[in-house]
């Protein structure tokens, strides 16, 4: 019971900070590391939320540009769906980049208000395959303790890219992707489009739990 | 001890048994479910789904309006200290699974912390070994049978009790005979600090939870896949730790997809 207390915690609270692992690309010739990016790109998002001249919408919105500017969504999307990307026709790939992104602007950016006043601190990295590169950070809270969240990047044209986020051992890409998958399972691309179209227009309500 | 307390203690096993027989009832059945197209970590989903619900249900009718109106009540340094308290009473099954282990430094740390946060931290309440950088092993044998290179096996929703798995079922059967001090007290008493202790761990996290819910598409099937993820990252001992020898997640499958492959 406790150990579901504690994982259900840590994925709200990966998305939330989301937008920072993609937001700040350095454009300079040796750009920074991975630690570099993770935490200039924590501290800009932290600067947004605690921003008092900036209501929740125009936050959002910063983010979102941030986000679209500066990372490699369709890389996302394509982990998120995995091998069942091939189910996908071009116009539902690009309705599902749509759809999706809608998605997690309008479920996890609903909370970015109480993220405000923490704060990130790097405590290590490690290369991964290929090229990737996890960097770790601690999450410090005001009150509760401090939570483990890892960041994986890529590099692409020479930058770091956010690819996923790891909250408590959990990765976030595995975890949608495992409820996409399901979806997927019972009523293939169109099914999926049509529950995150419904999702988005609840505005983020909790769906009834699937029967069986 | 009289002969007259036998009855007592034999119903105080309840709670193990009762566990270890749903496991092995749900392995037993499992062949039974896996006909269908489950994904192969859940055979069982169709009997798992319903106690999900069921729990969901009482958590939403129950427990989180109860949670709600404690939270309200206790100041939250007091929710803290109840926390700590019963963190710190997991001491023996947290020492024993460090040795079960082989992580003799971590056995030693948990008994350090033990030791300060009894007496300096006045029985527990108190949690001056974080603050003394005392590190915080996490282990019980559910993990320990996972080191032992024991499979998850089916995944398990136990009704009241959560998510949990074939192993862990086994784990917290274990690690209930290990707290020992139950056999000793009448039923009732850990029934009630039992229940207790998940009334105030849920107190703090009312809001965590609403959003978890908010955000998952299958509320089901998020909590099971970050169950399992959680539980892997806790056998491998990855969480936070920043010691370059501990392996990543076997993650190809999920960074790296292969397009040619259905």
């Amino acid at each position: 019971m406790k150990a579901l207390f504690a994982l259900v915690i840590a994925l709200p609270l990966a998305l939330a900070l989301a937008p920072a692992g993609a937001a700040s690309v350095a454009r300079a010739e040796t750009g920074p590391s991975p630690e570099q990016f993770v935490e200039k790109t924590a501290n800009e998002v932290l600067e947004v939320l605690g921003d008092k001249s900036l209501d929740h919408d125009k936050k959002i919105a910063r983010l979102e540009a941030m986000l679209d500017q500066r990372s490699d969504f369709e890389t996302v999307t394509k982990l998120v769906l995995g091998a069942s990307y091939r189910q996908f026709s071009d116009s539902q790939r690009s309705e599902f980049l749509k759809v999706f992104r809608e998605y997690l602007s309008v479920t996890y950016g609903k909370q970015i208000d109480k993220y405000a006043d923490q704060r990130i601190v790097v405590t290590g990295g490690r290369p991964e395959a290929r090229g990737d590169y996890t960097v770790q950070t601690k999450l410090v809270r005001k009150s509760g303790g401090d939570l483990v969240v890892d960041y994986r990047l890529r590099q692409k044209d020479g930058h770091w890219v956010l690819l996923d986020v790891i909250g408590e051992g959990i990765s976030l890409i595995a975890n949608l992707r495992s409820q996409f998958q399901e979806i997927l399972g019972r009523g293939g691309p169109d099914r999926l489009l049509q529950v995150l179209r419904e999702k988005n227009a609840a505005g983020g309500d909790p769906l009834p739990i699937q029967p069986s | 001890m009289t002969t007259a307390k036998r009855p007592e203690r034999q119903r105080n096993r309840t709670p193990v048994t009762l566990v270890l027989a749903i496991a092995i009832a749900l392995a037993l059945a499992a062949p039974l479910a896996s006909a269908s197209a489950q994904p192969e970590s859940d055979p069982l989903e169709k009997i798992n789904r319903p106690i999900f619900r069921f729990n969901d249900g009482l958590d939403r009718w129950v427990l989180e309006p109860v949670a709600t109106g404690y939270d309200y009540v206790m100041p939250e340094r007091a929710q803290t200290w109840v926390e700590n308290f019963f963190t710190n009473a997991r001491f023996p099954i947290v020492f024993a699974n460090c040795l079960l282990q082989g992580k003799l430094d971590e056995a030693a740390a948990s008994v350090g912390r033990f030791v300060v946060n009894s007496t300096v931290g006045v029985g527990g309440f108190g949690d001056p070994a974080t603050y003394l950088k005392v590190p915080a092993p996490d282990e019980d044998f559910g993990q320990t049978l996972g080191k032992w290179g024991l499979r998850p096996g089916a995944y398990l929703m136990l009704p009241l009790l959560g998510p949990s798995d074939l192993r862990d079922g086994i784990g917290m059967g274990i690690d209930g005979v290990t707290r020992v001090w139950p056999f000793f007290v009448d039923t009732w008493v850990p029934v009630v600090t039992t229940g207790f202790q998940y009334l105030n761990l849920r107190s703090l996290y009312l809001e965590r939870i609403r959003d978890s819910r908010t955000q998952s598409v299958d509320f089901y099937v998020f909590v099971r896949d970050a169950y399992l993820q959680r539980r892997q990252s806790l056998i491998d001992d990855r969480i936070g730790n920043t010691d370059d020898r501990v392996p990543s997640a076997s993650d190809n499958d999920l960074y790296f997809p292969d397009p040619n492959k259905e």
